[in-house]
């Protein structure tokens, strides 16, 4: 297979930004499209070429495969890009562009649709040994006898969950065999009252756990490795917030077997490109089941490149274009220790509201070892209309500790204004002995940690002072505050900015 | 010139002289502030300990970000204060009428009271979508629901008013 001329982009925001980099870095041209909400984005001006495809709503816009096919069809652009999002796990795209002659990077149309079905991908890793959280008669109909002595074989404590369930309704918590005939008893009378259906089935439940995920690459020739785990753990409504590599609970041993776990996963569904293969493991005894497979690329990438020195975009193109895997499973080492935080438009101080608006200044932090992915710049407008991620902080020192210090570092250099954004939340939680010591789990931003009202009674003097001094100047008062003598005058300096802008609106 | 000066529960009385000098609670303040190119960014050197600001005006005051955290400073001239407090008085505290707005366009998922409605402080009322998101709309103090602006299914723009409480 030829090697790829020229990548359609088509997605928007820092995933866009960093495929245009990879494809750039590869010597293959670019061709981005945007809504028209996303003229002035910088993924628009860093491609080669910039299409338009419609409304702001992704509706009519990054979801109209037909426009994309179009654009594709049109600029003569050889493969796609997918990102995440959006068309990333639709297999009928990668279909439909594959029958148009455009190279899908990304994995096998068949591998998409076979883990994007929730009960077949889990048949299909069962079938290939791994373990899924234990469980009993969920999709058949067993009577409490036959549930009561199954119970034995999934463990304590266990869920009892309506087969038709949803939104908790039906669902009991059992924490010794005791109290299971009961339970069992009264999840029957709620899922019958709510769903007009008793069937009800058993679940392990795991109640301090971790999110484990596994990258995945491999090549269309057969050969499949892993680049070890990635941590997410720290979440909120299944939504990311920090992803690192290494976790601290995954020891050389299990990241080894999890790997190899998440390499079976990937081959029984004939895998090839990037993918991502989610655990949900058991804090307490170190066991992890299957959750699921993303067949795409995944936001927190970084923190496995960084770590592990691949660069996963460039590989996914080089895959695409039918070239052997580069490595092999003994050249992949993991040196260091790298935190990402995802970079917010959202007010932790409102319960994580959608902060909307113009980033009116923004400068973003560097040094050693700091990695930033954004899609936006000053002047960027944070409209409703995509999801909220405006950076991703990538931080990479030897140690974990040292990472976690300069990733508090690099946050408070972060300076962005117009907006609100989730940084405090960074701070604050990389300072809890939880989080420090490695000792978090999937529940622990929702149930345990506390955002605090910030009170440091230095800072709060130097701000009232600032904004008194810029407020008095903007008075128009002829005072000078200038102790050297011939010194420009910052208060004519505002002023005359200011009659500028006056005279400008 | 006095001013008063609020940033969370921290209040302070600033004095800037004729020849600009400072004073904070009547101390004398050795403070150099200093604007750049960039409108938003400032470096204050407060004795010689230096801090890199940056700073931006909203109602009432500036928002003052230092080292990753943003600080809403309320800054009230003499004049200003003196008005604030006669204004106070005469609405009393927490009553009057009150319009809850929408701080970003969505579209309305659910009106959760209607007129007439007493509603208790932390109560939902309103649910607007953004951003693949859910916001509740809480009330923000007791009170009886004078007005709803919207219906289920109305796309908003930002302020738009969705209901008032009395």
């Amino acid at each position: 297979m030829p090697k790829l001329k020229k990548v359609l982009v088509a997605n928007r925001g820092e995933i866009a930004c960093r495929i245009i980099r990879a494809c750039n870095e590869m010597g293959c041209a670019t061709v981005a499209v945007y809504s028209e909400a996303d003229r002035n984005q910088p993924h628009v001006r860093m491609a080669d070429e910039a299409w338009p495809i419609g409304p702001a709503p992704a509706r009519e816009s990054y979801l109209r495969l037909d426009k994309l096919l179009e654009v594709a069809t049109q600029s003569g652009a050889d493969a796609v890009h997918p990102g995440y999002g959006f068309l990333a796990e639709n297999g009928d795209a990668a279909e439909a562009f594959a029958e148009a002659g455009v190279t899908w990077i990304g994995p096998p149309v068949e591998a998409i649709r076979l883990m994007g079905d929730k009960l077949t991908a889990r048949a299909t890793v069962a079938a290939a040994g791994l373990r899924l959280v234990p469980g009993t008669g969920k999709g058949e109909r067993m009577t409490d006898e036959g549930l009561i002595a199954s119970a034995g074989g999934i463990g304590f404590p266990l869920l009892v969950k309506a087969a038709a369930g949803g939104g908790g309704k039906g669902m009991r918590i059992v924490r010794s065999p005791g109290d299971l005939a009961e339970a069992i008893r009264i999840a029957r009378l709620e899922a019958d009252a709510s769903f007009g259906d008793s069937r009800v089935y058993l679940e392990r439940l795991i109640e301090n756990a971790r999110h484990i995920e596994i990258q995945i690459l491999g090549d269309q020739h057969g050969n499949l490795i892993h680049l070890g785990e990635r941590d997410c753990s720290i979440q909120r409504r299944h939504q990311k917030l920090i992803e690192e590599c290494p976790s601290p609970a995954v020891d050389q041993a299990l990241r080894y077997r999890m790997g190899a776990a998440a390499v079976k996963a990937a081959g029984s569904a004939g895998y090839y490109s990037a993918g991502t293969v989610e655990f949900v493991m058991d804090n307490d005894t170190h066991d992890f089941f299957f959750l699921e497979m993303n067949t795409r690329l995944q936001v927190e990438h970084t923190v496995t490149e960084r770590v592990t020195g691949v660069d996963i975009v460039k590989e996914m193109l080089r895959i695409a274009a039918g070239e052997q895997l580069r490595y092999r499973q003994g050249d992949i080492e993991w040196k260091g220790s790298t935190i990402e935080c995802r970079i917010l438009a959202e007010d932790p101080w409102s319960n994580f509201m959608p902060s909307i608006g113009v980033i009116t200044s923004l400068a973003m932090p560097s040094g050693p070892g700091v990695r930033i992915d954004t899609g936006v710049s000053a002047g960027s407008e944070i409209t409703p209309y995509y999801d909220s991620l405006i950076a991703k902080l990538v931080v990479w020192d030897e140690s974990r500790e040292e990472a976690i210090t300069r990733t508090h570092q690099a946050l408070r250099e972060f300076q962005i204004t117009g907006i609100e954004t989730t940084i405090p939340f960074f701070l604050q939680m990389l300072e809890t002995p939880e989080f420090r010591t490695g000792k978090v789990h999937t529940k622990f931003v929702e149930d345990e940690f506390m955002l605090k009202t910030m009170r440091n009674p230095e800072l709060e003097k130097v701000a009232a002072i600032a904004a008194t001094l810029v407020a008095h100047a903007r008075r128009g008062r002829a005072t000078t505050l200038d102790r050297a003598p011939g010194r420009a005058s910052p208060w004519r300096m505002l002023g005359r900015r200011e009659t500028v802008g006056a005279r400008a609106t | 010139m006095k001013y008063y000066v609020r940033t969370g529960e921290a209040k302070f009385d600033i004095e800037v002289d004729r020849k600009g000098a400072i004073r904070l609670a009547g101390e004398p303040l050795d403070a150099d502030l200093q604007p750049s190119a960039d409108p938003t960014l400032y470096s204050l050197i407060l004795g010689h300990r230096s801090y890199e600001l940056r700073i931006e005006p909203c109602d009432g005051g500036y928002r003052v970000q230092i080292d990753g955290v943003t600080y809403d400073v309320a800054v009230e001239d003499e004049r200003a204060h003196l008005l604030a407090g006669v204004k106070s008085l005469a609405d009393g505290f927490g009553s009057g009428e009150m319009a809850i707005k929408s701080p970003m366009p969505g579209l309305v998922i659910d009106v959760a009271v209607e007129v007439g409605d007493a509603v208790e402080a932390g109560q939902t009322l309103i649910v607007v979508e953004s951003m693949k998101m859910h916001n509740e709309f809480k009330a923000p103090r007791a009170g009886t629901v004078r007005a709803v602006r919207v219906e289920r299914g109305a796309k908003v723009v930002q302020n738009t008013i969705l209901l008032t409480l009395a």
